[in-house]
């Protein structure tokens, strides 16, 4: 049977193509202003990297993220809280954690061993501690986004950031550069600080081990290795952190079509 | 000798373990100058005003939310985090909603064995007087059954004598330094202001008696920075005066609870000593969640009498509700006196520098210009 | 024009608060033409004592309620930040602040606006806001300003004689500065006529509360949030009391023929903390996937009132507040207050309203939660100021909300 999830995110839209228990294909864009075209263009090239599979084949179709209910093509919504941890859990069966962060907001959620969700809480209200953050400053430092997070850790003497604030912090940042300090030591001072952030949102829903991060912030290394740290244990990466909530919804709607 | 005081203000936990071993007395954590010390001083223990720290509040984050007074985010921080360990107790005053409600968490969260809730009245009146007597009075009782001794007339006179010498030298401190502000800066100042609220009176007494001999005797150079009036809701370290310092300013007086609203006021050595008390501290502290604007703004002006102000910084915590709520009433009252004004709304306890650097070094180069 | 926000009622009885509250402000505007006097209050001055002295009573705090309701209260909100008062502060007194300040920045005031005030009265001991502001509306109006405390009592009803002979003191310095004010004398059976009304109205309202405890739900916070109405602004009169007679019977005819608010009851909510004025249709979103928002922590009554402590009745006054403290005291009298609400009311998950600009409910929110968690009772928080709509941004607030639903589904399933 044949299932596919829509992940409509602010910054990037997702689809990924389900037969039964394999992953046959999936895509990841940038989000337009116009959401509903960026879904259905996600959905096209998801489909068009089977080569063979077409629109009418995908039995159940279901759609997450902030722009899910544009998506029209969708049979149903389902939150991309609940996506998250069934996606992960799937894919990790140990995990009973999932810290995920996206272009615009950070989220720690908590699942039961089938993936149910449990509980969640979200930082969507302030950019400090979100993907929008780190590419501001990695622009600011004049660095590949890529790169900011290897030398983050190529520190022993990071800056102490005093500002939790995206706004303050940016023009932290600006200055100690100008006062000639190391960028490896203003990048461990900027990941410290947003780990710091990061590890308070996972303690209050509590961490349950396993843990696994999604979205963008998995690639970065310097967060990966200071949560860990912090909370004391491994965290599991996916191969492709950005598509865990669309893997979710698919998973969803062939639970769903299953039942119908 | 201003190391002195600097030095038990930045080790200040430690000192205050050190005088626990020494003395075998019991320390209490206070909060706000609303706590009628005395009453501590007289039963043989030590009061001490709870102090933040420039630190992430990772433990307050899991019980308090964001958005409140960063200042008690981070006492509160420091209490969970076990820096507090040594305290045997704390005494908490009726003022703001925050430390209120901090009576109800310190006896759900900390593990002490006495925490005591001082009714302050919320207006200043003459009956509101007579009931905070009352409520001292059971202050009073409180710490005798907690020290398991009582506390004699003589012995709560005493403590009213010592305090009000504090008072008066901390007055002396501020009139000399506002006549001349290069013999005391501001940060160094606001440092002997803190100490004597985490120092054995009697010990704060004897050094700032020797400090204002020494200022008297000082050789009173000309004051070549810009001066300032600040008036705060709470600074409870020296960061920002220091800051405002690098800039080229100075703080030569200030409206503030770690300051001058602190020793304002003497009590009335002659009167009966729990009416004294509730006398003093009703109606002498020029607290906005008590003190209405008419009265409040009058204090405010009278701290720049005796000396020559060039400009205002207010500076209001983040989420400080009395302190905001006065903010236009008292900028409006600055600039009636003729003073520009530069205002700060504090994000957290640890200086937004870069920001507040670059805007004081504006308003100071604009004051220059105009003394110029 | 402004798309209704009001929540969907379910009961008939409360679509008439609507009409008494424009019916009351027009009534003010009425008594100020006619030369009563009027005060600007803040929400716990004694209405009795008001009624007594002849005194019309303007109560800022539901003006500030209509004026969010309506969506104006970002436009007032600036206005009131325009003259210096922070965003930080509360949303109900920027509000009103733009309202008296920058009436040219703000939008038109509903109703045609406020009587004009002869004095102000606040009460110190609630909230920081509360005098700050009156304070500052004082100063700027160039009104007198009378200031009523009461103690804290933090440790719950203190029955303390001493606090009881405070509170005495301070109402009747009130009475005092009204009477000067006025050049009215005080009447006090004009004070007991209406204090008996108001217990017997409790008494129906302490019924109302338990009925609440049905399944499925009688009446839920869809239609409280409005019923509460007339307890708190008709307080001691007849057409009050006769109002609660009718909710009550509307309630036991709906238990009688187990009508709930949706067909089906799948799950019931309780709203921790102040609801978003702007959009109060978000207490019904739950009711699209068979959930009610069965109870609000605002308005359960927890006990019966306590009978008369005196004839006389500025002294009953005083010895009630002494020995029946309404609301749980501190976090742990706050804590026990929510479980057992969740109890007795069979609720399935909390939401908690994080107001950034009410502090003193705030600053309990974060562990109230973390208690509700820690038992196994599903919570939701959500950040929104509760006047000031800018605050809010209803894709957020739905996601978590259908992600809360979801949670609480797959719990039962």
């Amino acid at each position: 049977m044949l299932t596919a999830g829509i992940d409509v995110g602010s910054s990037t839209s997702k689809a990924v193509i389900l037969q039964d228990n394999k992953i046959l294909s999936y895509s990841i864009i940038p989000t337009s202003a116009e959401s509903a075209d960026s879904a259905q263009r996600a959905f096209d090239k998801a489909l068009d990297k089977t080569q063979f599979i077409s629109p009418d084949d995908i039995h159940w179709i279901i759609a997450t993220g902030y722009g899910r209910v544009v998506v029209t093509f969708a049979k149903e919504t389902v939150t991309e809280l609940s996506c998250h941890v069934k996606g992960a859990n799937w894919l990790f069966p140990s995990v009973r954690t999932v810290l995920d962060m996206g272009g615009q907001d950070c989220k720690a959620i908590k699942c039961d061993g089938q993936g149910r969700l449990l509980n969640f809480t979200m930082n969507d209200k302030c950019a400090a501690g979100t993907g929008r953050f780190f590419e501001l400053i990695a622009k600011v430092m004049d660095l590949p986004l890529s790169d900011i997070g290897e030398l983050s850790l190529e520190t022993d003497d990071e800056v102490r950031m005093s500002s939790t604030c995206a706004v303050f912090g940016k023009s932290e940042v600006a200055s100690l550069m100008r006062q000639g300090r190391n960028k490896s030591d203003i990048l461990g001072g900027v990941h410290t600080a947003v780990s710091d952030r990061i590890v308070t949102l996972l303690r209050r829903v509590g961490i349950t081990p396993d843990l696994a991060i999604t979205g963008g912030i998995a690639r970065n290394i310097g967060i990966v290795k200071r949560v860990e740290k912090r909370v004391g244990c491994r965290a599991l990466i996916p191969e492709e952190p950005q598509i865990i909530g669309a893997l979710g919804a698919a998973l969803f709607a062939r639970d769903r079509a299953s039942r119908n | 000798m201003l190391e002195e005081f600097e030095n038990y203000r930045v080790a200040h936990h430690q000192e205050a373990k050190d005088w626990k071993s020494k003395t075998g007395g019991k320390v209490l954590g206070t909060l706000c100058c609303n706590v009628p010390e005395e009453i501590i001083h007289a039963a043989g223990m030590l009061p001490v005003r709870l102090l933040g720290e420039h630190e992430p509040t990772t433990e307050a984050d899991l019980h308090l939310p964001t958005n409140l007074c960063p200042y008690c985010k981070s006492w509160f921080d420091q209490v969970l985090k076990g820096k507090y360990d040594y305290l045997d107790g704390m005494v908490i005053p009726n003022v703001c909603n925050i430390i209120k409600a901090s009576y109800g968490f310190s006896k759900y969260l900390f593990k002490l064995s006495y925490v005591h809730f001082v009714d302050i009245p919320q207006s200043i009146s003459p009956e509101g007087v007579e009931f905070f007597a009352k409520n001292i009075m059971d202050f009073k009782k409180s710490i005798e059954d907690f020290s398991g001794k009582p506390i004699s007339d003589k012995a709560l006179r005493h403590s009213i004598d010592v305090y009000n010498e504090n008072r008066t030298l901390l007055d002396k401190m501020y009139t000399l330094r506002k006549k001349y502000p290069s013999v005391l800066s501001g940060s160094e100042a606001q440092s002997v202001v803190i100490s004597s609220m985490l120092m054995p009176k009697e010990e704060h007494n004897r050094l700032l008696s020797r400090l204002i001999k020494d200022m008297e005797k000082s050789d009173k150079a000309l004051e070549k920075r810009v001066s300032l009036f600040v008036s705060a809701s709470i600074l409870d370290d020296t960061d920002f005066f220091k800051l405002i310092e690098e800039c080229g300013g100075n703080v030569v007086t200030d409206d503030m609870p770690m300051g001058s609203r602190y020793f304002y006021g003497l009590v009335d050595s002659k009167d009966e000593p729990l009416h004294a008390l509730a006398e003093r501290y009703l109606t002498k502290i020029a607290c906005p969640r008590k003190m209405l604007p008419a009265d409040r703004l009058a204090f405010s002006v009278s701290r720049m009498e005796g000396a020559n102000i060039n400009g205002t910084i207010i500076h209001s915590m983040r989420a400080c509700d009395p302190h905001l709520y006065e903010y236009p009433l008292l900028r409006q009252e600055m600039e009636k006196q003729g003073l520009p004004v530069l205002f700060f709304r504090g994000e957290e306890t640890a200086t937004e520098r870069e920001q507040q650097k670059s805007d004081i070094e504006a308003f100071i180069e604009m004051l220059q210009d105009q003394m110029e | 024009m402004v798309q209704s926000t009001s929540a969907k009622k379910s009961l008939q009885t409360t679509l008439e608060v609507p009409v008494l509250r424009r019916k009351y402000y027009a009534q003010t505007l009425d008594d100020s033409q006619k030369g009563k006097k009027v005060a600007w209050c803040s929400n716990n001055i004694p209405s009795e004592i008001l009624d007594a002295m002849d005194v019309t009573g303007v109560f800022l705090e539901n003006y500030a309620t209509v004026i969010a309701s309506k969506r104006l209260g970002s436009g007032f909100c600036a206005a009131g930040e325009k003259v210096g008062f922070s965003q930080d502060v509360c949303g109900y007194a920027r509000m009103l602040m733009g309202y008296v300040l920058a009436k040219n920045d703000a939008p038109e005031a509903p109703y045609g606006g406020l009587a004009k005030p002869d004095f102000l009265l606040v009460s110190a001991n609630s909230c920081d806001s509360r005098l700050g502001w009156f304070s500052a509306m004082s100063s700027v109006l160039n009104t007198p300003l009378y200031v009523y405390d009461s103690p804290s009592q933090p440790d719950g009803a203190s029955n303390s004689l001493v606090v009881a002979e405070h509170i005495e003191t301070e109402l009747r310095n009130l009475i005092s500065f009204l009477e000067k004010q006025t050049g009215n004398k005080f009447n006090p059976d004009k004070v007991r006529r209406r204090m008996d009304i108001s217990r017997q109205t409790s008494e129906i309202m302490y019924e109302i509360s338990q009925l609440r405890k049905a399944v499925p739900s009688p009446m839920g916070s869809a239609d409280m949030f409005t019923a509460v109405w007339p307890s708190m602004y008709l307080s001691g009169t007849k057409e009050c009391e006769d109002f609660y007679k009718r909710l009550r019977a509307e309630m036991e005819e709906r238990i009688a023929r187990k009508i709930g608010i949706v067909p089906e009851e799948r799950f019931r909510i309780m709203w921790s903390g102040i609801p978003f004025w702007y959009d109060m249709q978000l207490i019904n979103y739950v009711e699209n996937f068979g959930g009610v928002v069965a109870l609000e922590s605002f308005y359960r009554v927890r006990e019966r009132r306590i009978p008369s402590q005196h004839d006389d009745p500025i002294k009953d006054m005083a010895l009630t507040a002494v020995r029946q403290h309404g609301y749980p005291s501190g976090i742990s009298g706050s804590i026990e207050d929510l479980l057992e609400a969740v109890e007795e009311y069979k609720i399935n998950g909390v939401i908690l309203s994080y107001n950034p600009s009410c502090r003193m409910l705030l600053i309990s929110q974060t562990e109230l939660q973390k208690a509700l968690e820690d038992r196994g009772i599903p919570t939701l928080g959500l950040e929104c100021d509760m006047a000031d709509e800018r605050t809010y941004s209803e894709g957020q607030v739905k996601t978590r909300m259908d992600a809360f639903v979801e949670r609480l589904l797959a719990k039962n399933s």
